[in-house]
């Protein structure tokens, strides 16, 4: 059964459609990866999975259940979670921090609010293996401000996986990265998500076809295409719609 | 780091030895005054949670204040025989409550809007004060008489500057403990979180409502327990502790100390009942030196005290560092 | 019958007057998005000004155009030379500092003889620089077009409800009542919320004495509750 589905989704903003009757399903650990060029809807689509705002019409499931009315950390407690294009960390605290905001989301937040989580062994144990998965344990306890772009990604995924989640939105994980992080980012997001399914927005064809075991093709909020990768590679209308402009 | 930590012990005792003797070691007058630092102490450390942890400005602290200080002598009052943490216990829940009410009214609002409500309820929680005089005293106040406190193996007389300064001093000493500890905790993380950013803890699955709202019971009720001994303090309570004249004093008081660090309002507190003391002898227009001294921070050194002390430290640190070959 | 429209007008004058603050305090809002905690001061301090240049002169006319022109002096200053300094450093001290010199002012006004300040503010002329067309110069503009606003309000609140300084006060509540429940920045908003707070502050202490604030609150309390960002506002 597919852990996420999406039906007949449109959304309106003041009278622009953005999505019209988008459908598509992802399924256990699958990597779905939605291309197209920018303004196609696809944060737009990002946000409506989970829960920013609301579909003019349609549906959003997530492991059968509908998730129209439920609001953003509902979802996530469900076990969606969704990474940010541009990074969306909490600044001025420390890197450890970070992850601690999501492992503490994921053991349950409404015991222990009097505890002290960085005396908790466990917690902390939780973390560090966090951090040691996206290479950032040795900056533990350095400020998110002073870290490099690079490693703001990289943390920005580990808080994600922090939440344990069975899927992630990945909004343009390479975005603004040089070739050679490009290829460490893309490396490590394989390597960490392995057993998790995942929705990718990017740009980025290397990584697109390095990722994903299926491509959807949205264009003007209308999905042209969707399947394996060879077939969405020789597919006229995506070549004529996008990849061509992308290779010329 | 090391070499530092038993000279901090070292202060840390020598300053709680000076805490224990202090009855002895000053004048009725100066203790009453330091019994007074101590109660305002708390009530800018619970603005500071706000402000300083949470980022929220908020104009209405004295609502809480002021809950717990009427709360507690009108539980003093009509119930003969209560005990007077019983009674300071009463006005603490009823800020809590306080707390509750106008959090889950405020929970949508945010930034400026929220320094204007927050204002806006304050004026309401005075209006209702002046209204409803039967309750408050109108403008004669509500004097009180709080009753020895037996503990068994002593009796404590708030009525006794000793005795009160030594409650005083257990009770929100306990308590300015609890929130100097209290950044550590789960809540003081999710606090942080909070003023960060709010959308990314959401879809990181916490209900910021829920924390929103928890923070504002727990600063209401430590505001109301700071009143509450203000009640004790002074054996009587009038309009003044309800009004917008205490929300700017808690503010000039946090604002003064510096909202940077734990100890910040603490200093602010003591320097500004110090400083009100000094200047109500020598002038009527203590307040208007406040204001422009408040306006002078604000513009030259908006980390307040504690901000100035630091930049010297580290200035002088610079220094010393610099002329070592 | 006669007695209602007494309640009725009054209501409209008191409306006015509202519309008069709120819309200064909206418009340096919607402009510079920064609320002016200091606005009621200004609109006591314009009440101040008019009661000392009719004493002086005799002319209501004059008065309640001179009065308003002080005031814009006034808040031309206190933009170049304070808000502006704190702008830097964020929108906590934006509203810290207006808030402390709301403060000042009410304290100020406790104090100072009403003829030292007329002298002190006819002799400060900076206003002749203010005209130019680069931004900071818009600011300071507006602020000061906001303060002159506040300014005929209080020169015209003077006779209908007396000067005093627990005025600023008094007013400062309702107008922050108008602005959230018209919307911040809007000035529909802010017309249509001083009609219904004039009408129900001047009928509310007509029919219920004792709870005609409480009435005020209600409101307030309803709009936050269905719609946060007041009845004309943009969602944030």
């Amino acid at each position: 059964m597919a852990i996420l589905s999406v039906k007949e989704l449109t959304k309106d903003f003041s009278g622009l459609r953005v999505l019209i009757g988008v459908d598509f399903e992802v399924g256990p650990q699958e990597k779905l990866a939605i291309i197209g060029p920018n303004g196609a809807g696809k944060t737009t689509l990002f946000n409506i999975v989970s829960g920013k705002f609301p579909a003019t019409s349609g549906e959003v499931r997530f492991k059968g259940e509908a998730m129209n009315s439920l609001a953003p950390h509902a979802r996530a407690r469900r076990g969606m979670a969704r990474s940010f294009q541009i990074t969306n960390l909490f600044q001025r605290l420390s890197v450890l921090e970070n992850v601690l905001s999501g492992v503490r989301s994921r053991q349950g937040l409404r015991h222990h609010l009097l505890k002290e989580p960085l005396r908790d062994r466990e917690l902390v144990a939780a973390c560090d293996a966090i951090l040691e998965k996206v290479g950032l344990l040795h900056l533990r306890d350095t400020p998110v401000q002073e870290l490099a772009y690079g490693q703001q990604r990289a943390l920005e995924l580990g808080v994600t996986l922090a939440l344990e989640p069975e899927l992630i939105l990945l909004d343009e994980p390479t975005a603004g990265m040089s070739r050679q992080e490009t290829e460490e980012a893309t490396a490590m997001i394989k390597r960490v998500t392995e057993t998790i399914a995942c929705v990718i927005i990017e740009h980025d064809m290397n990584v697109v076809f390095s990722l994903a075991d299926r491509i959807a093709v949205l264009h003007y909020g209308v999905i042209l295409a969707c399947g394996a990768p060879a077939e969405i590679r020789r597919d006229q209308r995506v070549k004529d719609a996008y990849l061509g402009e992308e290779e010329s | 780091m090391t070499s530092q930590r038993p000279r901090s012990l070292a202060w840390m005792g020598a300053a709680a030895a000076a805490l224990v003797a202090a009855p002895y070691l000053l004048p009725p007058y100066q203790l009453r005054l330091v019994t007074e630092g101590i109660v305002f102490s708390l009530f800018a450390v619970s603005y500071n949670l706000l402000l300083g942890h949470a980022g929220l400005l908020s104009f209405g602290h004295a609502m809480f204040f002021g809950v717990g200080a009427f709360a507690t002598a009108i539980c003093l009052n009509g119930l003969p025989g209560i005990s007077c943490l019983l009674a300071a216990g009463l006005g603490t829940l009823a800020a809590l409550l306080a707390g509750l009410v106008v959090g889950s009214l405020l929970l949508r609002v945010k930034g400026t809007p929220f320094a204007l409500l927050t204002l806006a309820f304050n004026a309401l929680f005075f209006a209702i004060g002046v209204k409803w005089h039967t309750l408050t005293g109108g403008d004669d106040g509500l004097n009180v008489v709080p009753p020895k406190l037996n503990l068994g193996l002593l009796i404590l007389d708030p009525g006794k500057g000793p005795d009160m300064y030594y409650l005083t001093l257990i009770v929100l000493g306990a308590a300015l403990f609890f929130c100097w500890r209290f950044t550590a905790t789960a809540m003081g993380h999710s606090v942080l979180l909070l003023r960060e950013n709010e959308e990314r803890m959401r879809f990181l699955g916490y209900n910021t409502n829920v924390t929103r709202l928890m923070l504002f019971v727990f600063v209401g009720g430590l505001a109301g327990l700071a009143g509450s001994f203000y009640t004790l303090l002074n054996a009587f309570v009038s309009l003044d502790a309800i009004s917008i004249d205490m929300t700017t004093k808690v503010l000039l008081m946090t604002f003064l100390g510096g909202t940077g660090s734990f100890p910040g309002p603490v200093l602010g507190a003591f320097f500004y009942t110090y400083v009100q003391d000094y200047l109500s002898n020598l002038t009527d227009n203590w307040q208007l030196i406040m204001g422009v001294l408040f306006i002078g921070m604000v513009l030259f050194a908006p980390g307040g005290l504690s901000g100035l002390g630091q930049g010297i430290a580290s200035r002088l640190g610079r220094s010393k560092t610099a002329s070592q070959p | 019958m006669g007695e209602l429209m007494v309640f009725f007008l009054h209501g409209l004058a008191y409306a006015g007057l509202l519309f008069l603050v709120s819309s200064g305090l909206t418009l340096v809002f919607g402009m510079m998005n920064v609320l002016n905690f200091a606005h009621a001061s200004f609109y006591m301090l314009g009440a101040y000004f008019a009661l000392a240049i009719a004493h002086y002169t005799n002319q209501f006319w004059l008065t309640l155009a001179l009065a308003p022109l002080l005031l814009m002096v006034l808040g031309a200053l206190v933009e170049r030379f304070l808000l502006r300094k704190v702008h830097v450093l964020g929108h906590v001290h934006e509203l810290l500092l207006t808030f402390g010199l709301a403060y000042i002012i009410q304290e100020g006004v406790k104090w100072i003889r009403i003829g030292i300040i007329v002298r002190a503010a006819v002799n400060d002329s900076a206003m002749v620089n203010a005209l130019g067309i680069n931004v900071p110069y818009v600011f300071m503009g507006v602020f000061s077009v906001g303060a002159g606003l506040s300014g005929l309000a209080g020169a015209a609140a003077g006779p209908l409800l007396g000067v005093f300084p627990g005025m600023a006060g008094s007013i400062l509540v309702d107008a922050f009542v108008v602005i959230v429940v018209g919307g911040m920045g809007s000035l529909g908003g802010a017309v249509l919320a001083s009609l219904l707070i004039g009408q129900l502050q001047s009928f509310g202490v007509l029919l219920f004495p004792k709870f005609s604030l409480a009435l005020i609150y209600m409101l307030m309390a309803l709009v936050l509750v269905l719609k946060p960002e007041g009845l004309f506002g943009e969602k944030s």
